[in-house]
């Protein structure tokens, strides 16, 4: 039985606050049947992250998430806004390279190391990626 | 992506999702760039301070972009 610590109504009203932060267009809408398949579904695993206590909103509105598969400095990682050098970073990338641009502005957001990210087992890879994947929409 | 870009003398943004993150910011941080002398290193430059930026231009750019 999953232990929550937090109400879906706070928790969905977390997520909107980080939406409204971070000028991510959260009206489904206007999306395609796809785009909103997605958005539901990252929206639902943040959501569900939120309310096991595993990731919060700070004061800033930047996500900030305990990862328990893998070590790090102070424990936490925080997605801080991207910068100049995320879009830089992804731009090097090339066309078709989806996963290489998701990775390279995690590891810029976050002030991660990307080898971070790889050592990440899924279960919490999928709460990053859906952080990052809706930076990129 | 709330914020809309400029095109042809008022706010646009691109169709066919199109209108994402990366594109959006990149072409907002390269007229941010251009525009602004005295700016710190335009990659430590975080969204809100690039919106901002570009919020300033918005006026002119509509100007600038107008159809004749």
């Amino acid at each position: 039985m999953t232990e929550y610590k937090v109400d879906r109504e706070t928790a969905e009203q977390e997520f909107d606050r980080f939406l409204d932060a971070m000028d991510i267009d959260g009206d489904t809408a206007g999306m395609t049947d796809e785009d909103r398949q997605g958005f539901d579904g990252q929206k639902q695993t943040i959501v569900s992250a939120i309310r096991k206590g595993r990731l919060y909103i700070n004061e800033n509105g930047e996500p900030v998430f305990t990862p328990s598969t893998v070590e790090i400095d102070g424990g936490v990682i925080t997605f801080y806004e991207p910068s100049g050098a995320s879009y830089m970073a992804m731009d090097s990338k090339k066309k078709g390279h989806d996963v290489a641009k998701m990775y390279a502005m995690m590891a810029d957001m976050t002030k991660q190391p990307a080898k971070v990210f790889a050592k990440m087992k899924q279960r919490d890879l999928k709460v990053c990626q859906a952080v990052a994947v809706l930076f990129l929409a | 992506m709330r914020t809309p870009l400029v095109r042809g003398g008022e706010d646009a943004k691109h169709t066919g999702g199109e209108h994402v993150r990366p594109v959006v910011y990149s072409e907002m941080l390269r007229q941010v760039a251009r525009d602004y002398s005295g700016l710190p290193d335009v990659r430590t430059l975080r969204d809100s301070e690039i919106r901002f930026f570009y919020e300033g231009l918005r006026p002119e750019l509509k100007q600038a972009t107008k159809p004749r």
